[in-house]
């Protein structure tokens, strides 16, 4: 048993934005930016379970990992066991495994980029100072993965200098993207499968844009403005915190009690 | 829900109809639930797995986790699980129906309906493995662990049937048995672990049943179970009692100790009354009613195979 002491508690910026509904509408633009990575696609492709509806696979893998941010024990083991079988040599014949540090910290990464993205969009703009804040906990929530940190960039603006040339070098259109391709714009799942159409093509990266050879028009922008302002009703429906483990650590942190661990009577 | 309990208890103390004790079979005494009168049986031809199949048997379901759990290879690697999608404590309807479907995949599914489960259930075993903090060494893919698991399953096909539907003859009973070994083979545990005859897999219950420990970590877990700790406390409160009373009964003495549970000889009174009764309205409930469940969970699993969806 572990308590962190790493500053992910109520008080952080990262507990109430990995938690909020609106993030996982944008999950499409990271997703979309990691198929687009010959190595994850064909680990995905070739290992995993719910292969052919990638955000049922998303629904389990990503909520897993956002659990590590709100969890009080040590999940470093798990991530390794979840991981350490998916290897191969992806379309363009390069060795892949999932986790090599670079590989691992870019999926990492760009959960992060979309994260920013969302509470910019969807919440409110970010001053510098608070983007890195946001960064800082986003680099504390990675830590706990027990990945090397060697490829983490130590800034806010390093970060961003290094996210844009990762996907300028390392992301190209090609079969491995084609198999995924209607899920991601029109997804059949999960929560995005709420988002309009033309909403989650005006949320897209412009590395994604130009590789995937969509076109974004200004009535996708205008859509996207919508639903940014409907979205905004998120907050008064149920589960807006949609995930378990987020909601209740920060219903104990409402009621002024110390964090349960992972797993702990809760109710 | 209790007094529903009490008021077949004394409806059949009124009626007089149960008689003498008989003796308790040796050997398996303290490692398997002892009933003094069985419903009678009306038939002595071979029965199947498909028999047993039958909604009140879920009356049995906590009983055989603690069962399971009473192993500490099982016992702390399901309490220790960092798989969230399938955590009793988390998702407890979800695990009920996964749980559920195992089984019933187990019994009546196609090879391929069998190794897509298997697929599924890799998965998540996949991560359950003991680290340097487990108190014991544990991997879900050791098939000792599996084994025991699947005896467990088959101990709860066979009590519940034998409640409902009488004590078999040896014959019954050992067909019954090997019909049972898909509950294990449908995972990593082979044919040729199952003890070959079910006079055999007595002599592995009782042995294994001398290794069982179980600490504090899993007491308490088992505990929150038995008490429905993980639901909404509007259900809660009419069916946890019941599910109490029905768990210790499904127990037997050795397990009762292990968990630490009292239990009464009037409890036990009720107990077997409550499946007298329950055995003789069973017998005008048609076949489609009293399946309708595992219908449902195998309508459910075919449709998630064909559509992609996730099974566990």
């Amino acid at each position: 048993m572990t308590n962190h002491d790493d500053g992910l508690g109520p008080s952080s910026m990262l507990w109430h934005f990995l938690a909020d509904r609106r993030y996982l509408f944008v999950l499409p633009r990271a997703v979309c930016l990691l198929l687009l990575h010959p190595g994850i696609a064909a680990g995905i492709d070739e290992h995993a379970l719910m292969r052919k509806r990638i955000w049922l696979h998303k629904k389990r893998t990503f909520t897993q990992a956002v659990n590590y941010a709100y969890s009080d024990l040590d999940m470093r083991p798990q991530m390794r066991f979840s991981h350490e079988h998916v290897k191969g040599v992806d379309s363009l014949g390069h060795k892949y495994h999932a986790l090599n540090p670079d590989t691992f910290h870019f999926q990492h990464s760009a959960y992060v980029e979309s994260l920013v993205v969302m509470v910019n969009t969807f919440v409110r703009r970010l001053d510098a100072d608070e983007h890195e804040q946001l960064y800082q906990e986003c680099c504390a929530w990675y830590r706990r993965y027990g990945v090397s940190t060697r490829p983490m960039p130590a800034t806010w603006p390093e970060f961003v200098e290094y996210f844009e040339d990762y996907c300028r070098t390392h992301l190209v259109a090609g079969a491995h993207f084609e198999p995924f391709r209607e899920q991601i714009f029109a997804p059949s799942d999960w929560w995005m499968r709420a988002v309009p159409h033309p909403a989650i093509r005006a949320l897209q990266h412009p590395r994604a844009v130009e590789l995937t050879g969509i076109t974004v028009s200004a009535a996708d922008r205008w859509s996207l403005r919508q639903f940014v302002r409907l979205a905004q009703l998120s907050a008064l429906t149920p589960r807006h915190h949609w995930n378990s483990k987020a909601r209740a650590a920060l219903s104990t942190a409402a009621q002024h009690r110390p964090t349960t661990p992972l797993g702990a009577a809760r109710r | 829900m209790m007094f529903l309990v009490r008021i077949i208890d004394a409806l059949i103390r009124v009626l007089g109809i149960r008689t003498s004790a008989e003796a308790q079979p040796l050997g398996t005494a303290g490692s398997r639930i002892h009933v003094d009168q069985y419903t009678p049986r009306f038939d002595d031809g071979p029965v199947g797995l498909t028999e047993a199949l039958d909604f009140w048997s879920a009356a049995a379901a906590a009983a055989n986790v603690v069962m399971q759990l009473s192993m500490p290879g099982v016992g702390h690697g399901v309490v220790e699980s960092r798989v969230e999608s399938g955590a009793l404590m988390e998702h407890p309807w979800k695990r009920l129906r996964t749980t559920a479907q195992y089984m019933a995949i187990a019994v009546l599914g196609n090879d391929e309906e069998r190794a897509a489960y298997r697929d599924a259930v890799n998965v998540a075993h996949r991560q359950v493995r003991s680290t340097a903090e487990s108190p014991v060494q544990y991997n879900a893919f050791d098939q000792d662990l599996q084994l025991w698991v699947a005896a467990c399953l088959f101990v709860f096909y066979e009590d519940t049937y034998q409640l409902l539907r009488g004590k078999m003859t040896q014959a019954q009973a050992e067909g019954f048995y090997h019909h049972a070994w898909p509950l294990g083979t449908t995972l990593q545990v082979t044919a040729d672990q199952w003890p070959p005859t079910r006079a055999e897999f007595d002599t592995y219950w009782n042995t294994t049943c001398q290794t069982l420990e179980m600490d504090e970590v899993v007491r308490d877990y088992l505990m929150r179970l038995v008490d429905l700790k993980m639901i909404n406390p509007i259900l809660r409160a009419p069916l946890a009692p019941l599910l109490r009373f029905l768990t210790i009964g499904f127990l037997p003495p050795l397990f009762r100790e292990l968990l630490g549970v009292p239990w009464s000889p009037t409890e036990q009174r009720q107990f077997e009354n409550l499946f007298l009764f329950v055995s003789v309205v069973n017998r005008f409930i048609p076949r489609f009613i009293r399946t309708v469940n595992y219908t449902v969970l195998m309508a459910d699993v075919r449709h998630r195979i064909r559509r992609d969806k996730a099974l566990i």
